[in-house]
């Protein structure tokens, strides 16, 4: 029975091991390495090239054609369903089609052949449609007008700290913090990183909690954060490991290195040393934000504990269907 | 290969969207377009399968992985290709790797399969599939076709233009030489011809006379260091050719479970002369600070006669030899360049492919590809047009590639490698011709002489980046590769020269050369190559050997590239 199709490297190994092996018998001494070519080179032109029979593929005028069957197809789904796309960051269905775009090339869609997309549908699929609910979690008015007042209690609750010098105020290390200075407003953070060391001793960034509501301090030195209200966005199925994560939310701060947020209004994202990241120990501040399939449209919260850590569980009733058909406009099945 | 089934009608693509057949505008690439026929094509090529399935597909969508045939082709071992949407991604990852002869058997492995297709179903797959799928295969394998001959257009081009430029240095800094340097004096004098009477034969002296002294001291003492090379590299390469030759075709067994006693000696005497390495060496040094003492005199022509001057020669024999040499190129400057137009693409007139939409009821080309399509052109016809001297001139390909000109994230570098092991191979079986030979020779010698002698004249400016910082080694190797392709170009034009130009008895310069043709090939590896691994292939040049290795290591060098490129796939 014949083998599988090799890929594009593997059809190189095999070439280039036949070569070297005749090589070797011909040449009794080793010859010179040889010099790779300049890596800035590999996201180049060839492959480019190799990517032409990817039908998929975004650039050029594929891109346009997506863009204008999007738009229809938003129409059709906006038409039926009662959200709105400000609901997911756009003011109108075209600006809401560039926001898909944005999105589509982030999962590097258009770097997969179409053979490759059909092997890895599933996995695309996950990871489009969590980035869908995160979107429209963090634009979605009346869930963002609760995690606002719970931030506003949080922060009084750290300002109340801060004035009476409490060992309640503690770091990422869980190490009790003293501040001079004024706990600002509160701001949403979105983009959070954690930069840690791999096993190779490199310095990489690993995303950490989906939405942060956080307060600057006002005072000289470097940047501290107050951690208002950590909020983690899954789907129903990805919601099962919603607890552990969220449990383990201030160890992961505590493995970086640095810490770094795009704090809204900025252009710019501002970096914290995790010893300056300042919790509160008596609160909660750990949000998850998941789906039910309750057939009433509106959220409530709800508590549940696990690892030992309490945090808020949010069950929006949002109905899936909406991110579902969205899926279809760029995964068709 | 010929066509076995009727094209499936289909809709064409839009012809205003596609464009003509004309050169496409710099912001629109031939490859942009050809990307949007090929969409197009993808398409009714679904249409075609979910017809002959009789299943739905709608726009935009793939039909199931099941619904598209399928079949073993022998490239690594028997694969299974799927003819489907990433049809050309496929199609392109054999020809980087084994070139259009991969791409070739991909094609006959479906015309196979379609013939059966015709008597029965095959593998339960029905016949009007495999039409549908042996249509679409054609037009991608045209498309690629006309993506590589895109491919051979650039390089042509570029090669054209580097090739005028080098000959405009060779044709003014040979006129200076022969004038202001060493000051030649071309006489014809009576001589008694034999039965034919009296004849007119050219003589050359040297007006320069100071220069003269000078070189036939330092000429002296390089073909004396020359012959001693000769020496030791020949008995090593004797040894070893003997070896291989006599060496047991079968392992040893019970019956005779030694090696034969002659196979025994031989390696015996091998070990013996391989010591003499060390020797080798020695002596190639010595050959280098000789020519290395020429190339200071200013003078880097008079390297031309090392290899046709014995030990003992006399310097009115110098100073004719290196005249004859030096005349026919001296006479012939105004017919350098001519006939080359960088404008004008034999490329495009030899390899008339219709874009696609227009043509897939056939192949476009066969077996050989472009490329061999291409080569075969420009060898028979170069003696009546010296343009296709762009095409032919090898080793301008290879500075190209190593000067970025041509780039190796690019299709063009890939054409690039599979079109010069064309060339390599075609050329040398030109060499084995005797019929018909010597006029393709005599044209194409024309430039190729001219052109090494730009390199001759202008080291600096070549081989500078090469050699800076390396070993002496390199710059032999260089230099040597530099003088004997001149010196074999020049043999070719006349045929009175090659008679007194290379001799039978010595090779040093050839050897070399044949070393320096290596290593130009890749710059990193001559920067680095070892003297171990520079005695390594100066015995293998001077055996029987080389054109494997040479294509082994060009093969080498462009897997490494690849390598990087589609490391992940």
């Amino acid at each position: 029975m014949a083998n599988r199709w090799l890929t594009a490297a593997e059809r190189v190994q095999a070439a280039k091991a036949r070569t070297f092996a005749d090589l070797a018998a011909e040449i009794r001494a080793p010859l010179p390495p040889g010099k790779a070519v300049t890596p800035a080179f590999a996201a180049g032109v060839l492959r480019s090239l190799r990517l032409l029979g990817s039908v998929l593929k975004l650039p050029a005028k594929e891109a346009q054609v997506l863009r204008r069957r999007m738009h229809a197809g938003l129409a059709q789904v906006f038409a039926s369903m009662r959200y709105r796309p400000k609901d997911l960051g756009g003011r109108t269905p075209e600006e809401l089609a560039e926001v898909f775009l944005q999105m589509v090339e982030r999962t590097h869609y258009g770097g997969y052949t179409a053979r490759e997309l059909r092997a890895k549908a599933k996995g695309l699929r996950g990871v489009f449609f969590g980035e869908l609910l995160e979107r429209l979690v963090i634009h979605l008015e009346e869930l963002q007008k609760d995690l606002m007042d719970m931030a506003q209690a949080q922060l009084a609750e750290l300002r109340a700290l801060l004035r009476q010098r409490s060992p309640l105020l503690v770091n990422a290390y869980g190490e009790p913090v003293t501040l001079t200075g004024q706990w600002g407003r509160v701001r949403r953070a979105t983009d959070v990183w954690v930069w840690q060391r791999n096993a190779a001793g490199t310095l990489e960034r690993k995303k950490s909690v989906d939405l942060l509501h956080v307060s600057v301090l006002d005072a000289d030195g470097p940047p501290a954060i107050g951690m208002l209200v950590e909020t983690e966005i899954k789907g129903k199925a990805a919601a099962k490991k919603l607890g552990p994560q969220i449990g383990e939310a201030q160890s992961r701060f505590e493995r970086g290195e640095m810490v770094e947020m795009l704090l809204e209004g900025d252009s710019e994202p501002i970096f914290v040393n995790p010893e300056r990241l300042v919790f509160s120990q008596r609160s909660i501040q750990r949000t998850g934000v998941t789906l039910t399939s309750r057939s009433t449209d509106q959220y409530r919260f709800s508590t549940s504990r696990n690892t030992g850590e309490v945090y808020l569980r949010t069950s929006l009733a949002i109905k899936a269907d909406i991110l579902y058909k969205m899926l279809r406009l760029i995964f068709p099945t | 290969m010929t066509i076995l089934v009727e094209a499936v009608a289909e809709p064409e693509p839009n012809q205003a969207e596609i464009g003509d057949a004309e050169p496409a505008p710099e912001s629109i690439t031939v490859a942009d377009r050809l990307r949007l026929v090929y969409v197009g094509r993808v398409d009714a090529y679904r249409r075609e399968l979910a017809t002959a399935l009789n299943v739905q597909a709608h726009e935009g969508a793939g039909l199931p992985v099941s619904a598209y045939p399928s079949l073993p082709v022998l490239l690594d071992g028997e694969e299974t290709l799927v003819i489907d949407d990433d049809l050309f991604t496929s199609l392109i990852d054999v020809y980087v790797v084994h070139g259009w002869s991969g791409v070739a058997t991909i094609g006959e492995a479906l015309e196979h399969k379609v013939r059966s297709g015709n008597a029965q179903p095959a593998g339960g797959t029905t016949v009007t599939v495999w039409r549908a799928a042996w249509s679409f295969f054609v037009y991608t394998y045209n498309l690629l076709a006309l993506l590589v001959r895109d491919g051979l257009m650039e390089i042509e081009r570029k090669a054209a233009i580097r090739i005028i430029s080098r000959l405009s240095i060779c044709a003014a800094a040979l006129a200076r030489a022969w004038r202001a340097e060493l000051q030649l004096v071309r006489t014809m004098k009576t001589v008694s011809g034999g039965r034919a009477g009296a004849v007119q034969v050219p003589t050359y002296t040297m007006s320069n006379v100071g220069l003269a002294e000078a070189l036939f001291k330092a000429l002296t003492e390089a073909v004396h260091q020359r012959a001693r090379f000769d020496q030791l590299v020949q008995e090593i390469t004797n040894v070893r050719e003997r070896i291989r030759l006599t060496r047991p075709k079968t392992k040893p067994t019970l019956n005779h479970p030694r090696p034969r006693k002659k196979y025994t000696q031989q390696l015996r005497r091998l070990q013996a002369t391989e010591a003499q390495l060390v020797s080798v060496r020695e002596a190639t040094k010595g050959f280098y600070a000789s020519m290395a003492a020429v190339i200071h005199m200013s003078c880097p022509l008079a390297l031309l006669i090392i290899d046709g001057l014995r030990p003992g020669f006399a310097k009115e024999e110098m100073e004719q030899l290196l005249g004859e040499a030096l005349w026919t190129m001296y006479s012939r400057l105004d017919e350098l360049g001519a006939g080359i137009d960088p404008q004008a693409s034999r490329t495009r007139a030899d390899l008339p492919f219709a874009y696609p939409p227009d043509r897939f009821d056939r192949l476009a080309v066969g077996r050989e590809g472009p490329e061999g399509a291409l080569v075969d052109v420009a060898l028979a016809r170069l003696a009546e047009d010296p343009a296709y001297f762009a095409l032919l001139h090898e080793t301008t390909l290879h500075e190209m590639a190593q000067s970025g000109e041509i780039e190796k994230d690019s299709l063009a570098g890939v054409v690039y490698h599979h079109y010069t092991l064309t060339l390599v191979d075609k050329l040398e079986a030109r060499r084995q011709q005797e019929e018909g030979a010597k006029a393709f020779w005599t044209a194409f010698s024309k430039g190729a002489a001219a052109l090494s002698l730009a390199t001759l004249f202008t080291p600096a400016a070549e081989l500078a980046p090469l050699v800076r910082g390396a070993a002496f080694i390199a710059d032999l190797v260089l230099i040597s590769h530099t003088v004997s392709s001149a010196v074999e170009q020049l043999a070719h034009l006349e045929e009175v020269l090659g008679d007194r130009l290379i001799g039978p008895d010595v090779f040093a310069l050839e050897n070399l050369a044949r070393v320096g043709e290596l290593c130009a090939l890749r710059r990193d590896f001559i920067a680095e190559l070892s003297e171990q691994v520079f005695l390594e292939l100066v015995l293998i040049a001077a055996g029987a050997r080389f054109l494997p290795v040479k294509k082994l290591l060009m093969a080498r060098g462009y897997l490494l590239d690849i390598e990087t490129l589609f490391g992940d796939g």
